[in-house]
């Protein structure tokens, strides 16, 4: 695995970002700011915009104003493959895999793309080597090799979500983008997912969406609020578990 | 979508077991001049040309999961562009004769190109729809732009020799037609083995992730749009070469539907389903549609009959039954006979009310009737002579039907189960009702 | 201006009439997600079936017997066929209406040959309807015209106003949710079915009168009814509306315009873009073109089409 490109400032920046869907306002002017490495988790009752907001980072819409910045460079409404391309990857709240491929495929895909082997008719050259080695090397680390000549669509649930995270890492992003990793998952799989998730994510930045409290203080460093459109509070856990506005708007009322 | 057939394991006994009936096939083909005589070998030459355009057409459906309904604009344009060629060489141009379909190919590849690109702006049937605009589009300016194209009339050119090869037998034309269609074929095959390939599975199974993966899928669609419009457009070419003339007419819909139905008969879930609907159903023509003036309407009957009770087309059936007689289960033939019998049964019936249906509505046969003074003129089917309004020969229509109802019976419920109930029958598990 | 106004309305009806055909489209696709490939084959059965009935039962009776005749063949389908291949998705469901689409045209082949039959516009409603200076409008022009128009307005108050139409509206902006709802969703979109089909043969009773009534009209009609799909966006009356409209407009005034591709290339100073043949080559024979161009255009433009927000 390859350790992010060093550099100084802010992985991710969210300025006064706003989507609206014909009259619905569903985001009102998020800030946002992600420094290299951290580790950030956003919550937020059912229906607060999480998905909407990784949907406008990721690419799948753009913003109806605001700028978004990865790095240096402006990236709000540019299409989903090139920021991938400059380092952005992330993971579906539903679970997105090949279906009809072998686990090995399905990363091998992703290691294709990274190593910019996008339109290759042919096999030949060291390069293709290298892939193969990368992905036997990713599944190894993932501990998946047992599966690897699985058809995906035969693996159960928590192993396509595994599969799922794993693809969204092997295109080897500086940032990750991870929606709710663990739903629908039972405790027990929800911790092994956590000790899974740090340890494919190590020494990169990670943004997720997380209903799940355990989860979330097991795998963040920092915890934003979203509620109703608007980032309510951001913070240490410890520090947003004590807030007592984000205990009204979320916590106290209806965890999950 | 059927997905198509992949094996990521390659033993040595499967390899045997794939190659051998394809080097037997080859073979025979290489070997047929020897024993066919000229108008087989001309069919031989159509089939060639009808499975390369399949192909070519089944590269964007059984890969990408795209249904063009408007294939044919690249199939003539392929044929109009190498046409020009020939005539081309014919004034002197020193273009190599072996390479014309080239031609045709790169020319629907780069209509492709910009057709694909607006097409695969949208998927679905969206994408179904826009094929047939495009279509449309390109028919109208063809068909009035007569000079460039030939208009009704057509555009005609020779073959000219090239070194040693004359290209005047039909010997000559049947090896080159079959040559480019095996290049064509193997092209399709490296393309769907190639990571390439691979991604292209990808984006009919989950697009969206592709794209997330740092794709770009609309260009990726494009380009395979583009190659199936290019080896469609090589068949294309083949006809222009074999015929020695084209016409607009090969832009119309019914070119289009051809290669679609010969797909769904086939089967566009295996790879070479759409070589065995093409076969099918050009050889068919050949020695059928001489017998009939209701060819069409036997061809959409039986396309209908496919997607209803066989949607993976016959290669499909092919695939399960030998699945699922390879599993050791011993064949049920009992069921299976009832089966056959059922549906012939049906066939006979059908083709029966459709002969004598089609003969009487001629005003031809009012006019026999009046001049004969009989009411009912008896019609020739199945080489006795019918009364068609005579209780026996309706009865014995209606005792077909009734027939084959009950033959078939277990049919009648939903067409999944049929599916299942025929290939259960093959492999000799018990279906419902048994 | 005359003539001017004569293009205007010539092409509104021709819109209104594409856009009779379009609604029951528009409707099914948007409600179950069904593209009904053999929609404009029923356009070519109510001409047939109003040739087939004048006879006996003049021309109204034509186009009652029509119209009924063709919603039950529509509603054949959908029951008999259509929902055979239902669990096997909406490929199949495509192949399948494209086989219907197929079938049908052989069969009226089969039936009538393939050439054109003699249905006409009755003699009795051969007048001029009004005149504008010296041009004059046909009275049956005018009836294409008011049937289409009296449909678009039942449409639209049957949808607004009655209960079956509220379910329809929402089956196709939510399909999931109405038969959670516990509506019989398959027995609506059955009677959806046989009432778009049975419109798009009134529309070609009323039409088969002026355009030749031939198996090729379902082809003709097709493609323009699939590009006021594509541009007006998916299940939105409005938009296909809006896209007939400007279809039948924009025809009507191309056939009139007598310039050639010559004039174009010399106006733009291309004279030297010398395309063999081009140059003699009018505007307005290749009017036919237009809806597809347009269809280019707005894919570039708005690729979910005027209405559209859903892909
Ligand atoms: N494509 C869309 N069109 C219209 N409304 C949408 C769309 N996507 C999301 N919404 C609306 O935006 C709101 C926030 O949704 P979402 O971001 O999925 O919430 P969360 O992920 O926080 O549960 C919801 O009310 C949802 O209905
Ligand atoms: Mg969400």
């Amino acid at each position: 695995m390859t350790a992010p490109a060093s550099g100084q400032g802010p992985v991710l920046v969210l300025e006064n970002v706003a989507k609206r869907f014909g009259p619905i306002e569903v985001l009102a002017g998020i800030n946002l700011q992600l420094n290299r490495g951290e580790k950030r988790a956003l919550i937020g009752p059912n229906g607060a915009g999480k998905s909407t907001l990784f949907n406008l980072v990721s690419g799948r819409f753009a913003p109806s104003s605001g700028v978004i910045r990865l790095g240096e460079r402006r990236i709000d409404g540019m299409p989903a493959h090139q920021l991938n391309r400059m380092g952005l990857s992330r993971s579906f709240q539903i679970t997105q895999v090949f279906g009809g491929m072998s686990l090995y495929e399905n990363i091998y895909m992703a290691v294709m793309s990274r190593y910019g082997k996008r339109w290759s008719f042919l096999r030949t050259g060291r390069v293709w080597r290298d892939i193969a080695e990368q992905t036997r090397e990713l599944i190894a680390y993932a501990q998946l090799t047992s599966l690897a000549d699985r058809q995906a669509s035969t693996l159960a649930y928590s192993e396509q979500r595994a599969l799922e995270i794993c693809m969204t890492v092997a295109t080897g992003p500086d940032l990750i983008l991870l929606d709710e990793p663990t739903s629908g998952m039972s405790r027990a799989e929800a911790a092994n997912m956590v000790a899974f998730i740090g340890r494919m994510t190590q020494g990169r930045t990670l943004l997720m969406v997380e209903h799940d409290m355990d989860v979330v203080f097991g795998l963040a460093d920092t915890i934003s609020v979203l509620s109703q459109g608007q980032i309510l509070a951001t913070g240490t856990p410890a520090a947003i578990r004590d807030d007592t506005r984000v205990q009204d708007a979320y916590l106290g009322g209806n965890v999950h | 979508m059927p997905p198509q057939e992949q094996s990521p394991r390659s033993s040595a006994r499967v390899t045997v077991v794939r190659i051998l009936p394809i080097a037997l096939v080859l073979g025979a083909l290489i070997g047929l001049p020897r024993f066919a005589d000229m108008a087989f070998l001309n069919a031989m030459v159509m089939v060639c040309i009808a499975a390369l355009y399949a192909m070519g057409y089944n590269l964007l459906w059984g890969q990408a999961g795209l249904i063009s309904f408007g294939h044919a604009t690249y199939f003539a344009f392929g044929a109009s562009c190498t046409i020009m060629t020939m005539a081309a060489i014919e004034g002197g141009s020193s273009f190599p004769t072996p390479l014309l379909p080239l031609a045709g190919g790169a020319a629907s590849f780069l209509m492709g190109l910009v057709a694909g690109w607006f097409a695969t702006i949208r998927t679905g049937v969206y994408f179904a729809m826009i094929t047939v605009a495009i279509t449309e589009l390109v028919r109208a300016i063809v068909q009035r732009w007569d000079s460039m194209f030939g208009g009704e009339a057509g555009i005609t050119s020779i073959r000219m020799a090239w070194g040693p090869i004359g290209f005047q037998k039909l010997l000559d034309v049947y090896y080159f037609t079959l040559a480019w269609t095996i290049i064509g074929i193997l092209l399709l095959w490296f393309l769907q083995r190639s990571p390439l390939g691979t991604v292209i599975r990808g984006i009919r199974e989950q697009e969206e992730r592709v794209r997330f993966l740092g794709y770009d899928t609309h260009a990726l669609k494009t380009l395979v749009f583009a190659i199936s419009a290019g080896v469609s457009g090589m068949a294309g070419g083949l006809l222009a070469f074999t015929n020695e003339s084209t016409n607009v007419a090969l832009y119309e819909g019914a070119y289009s539907t051809t290669v679609l139905i010969n797909t769904v008969i086939g089967g566009a879930g295996v790879f070479l389903g759409p070589v065995v609907g093409a076969t099918l159903t050009t050889l068919f023509g050949y020695y059928v549609a001489n017998l009939t003036y209701y060819w069409l309407l036997y061809m959409g009957l039986l396309f209908m009959v496919i997607v209803v009770y066989a949607p993976r087309g016959i290669s499909g059936l092919g695939v399960d039954a030998v699945r699922r007689l390879r599993s050791g289960a011993p064949v049920r033939w009992d069921l299976l006979g009832r089966f056959a019998l059922g549906w012939l049964v049906v066939t006979i019936g059908a083709i029966m009310t459709i002969e004598l249906i089609g003969a009487v509505v001629q005003p031809s046969y009012g006019a026999l009737a009046r001049s004969s003074g009989v009411a009912w003129p008896p019609v020739r089917v199945f080489w006795v002579s019918w009364s068609p309004a005579s209780p026996l020969t309706l009865g014995g229509i209606a005792l077909l039907f009734g027939l084959g109802a009950v033959l078939l019976r277990d049919t009648a419920g939903t067409a999944s189960r049929n599916v299942s109930t025929l290939a259960d029958a093959i492999a000799g598990k018990p279906g419902p009702g048994v | 201006m005359d003539a001017f106004l004569v293009a205007l309305l010539n092409g509104l009806v021709y819109g209104l009439l594409v856009f009779m055909v379009s609604a029951g489209l528009t409707l099914v696709f948007g409600m179950m997600g069904v593209l009904n490939f053999a929609h404009a084959s029923f356009y070519m059965l109510g001409a047939y079936a109003a040739f087939l009935s004048g006879r006996y039962v003049g021309f109204w009776g034509g186009l009652v017997v029509a119209t009924l005749a063709v919603g039950l063949v529509g509603l054949f389908s959908e029951r008999l066929l259509l929902r055979k291949v239902r669990s096997f998705g909406h490929t199949q469901e495509l192949l399948l209406t494209y086989g219907l689409f197929f079938m049908i045209e052989e069969v009226v082949k089969l039936l009538f040959g393939p050439t054109p039959v003699a249905y006409r516009v009755p003699d009795e409603l051969r007048f001029t309807a009004f005149t504008i200076g010296n041009s004059q409008f046909p009275f049956f022009r005018l009836l294409m015209g008011a049937t289409a128009l009296v449909m678009f307005f039942g449409t639209f108050a049957a949808l607004r106003f009655t209960r079956i139409g509220l379910i329809v509206r929402a089956a196709v902006e939510r399909p999931q949710m109405v038969s959670a709802l516990g509506h019989n969703v398959p027995i609506v979109f059955s009677g959806l079915f046989a009432v778009g089909s049975a419109l798009a043969g009134l529309a070609g009773a009323v039409a088969g009168m002026y355009y030749p009534t031939s198996p090729a009209m379902a082809h003709e009609l097709g493609s323009i009814v699939f590009v006021v799909v594509v541009i007006g966006g998916l299940g939105s009356l409005n938009g296909a509306l809006a896209a007939s409209l400007l279809i039948g407009v924009m025809t009507s005034f191309a056939v009139g315009i007598e310039s050639t591709f010559g004039d174009l290339f010399r106006a733009l100073g291309l004279s030297g873009l010398a395309l063999p043949g081009l140059e003699a080559v009018q505007f307005s024979s290749i009017a036919g073109v237009l809806p597809y161009a347009l269809m280019l255009f707005v894919l570039l433009w708005r690729p979910a089409g005027f209405a559209g927000n859903r892909a």
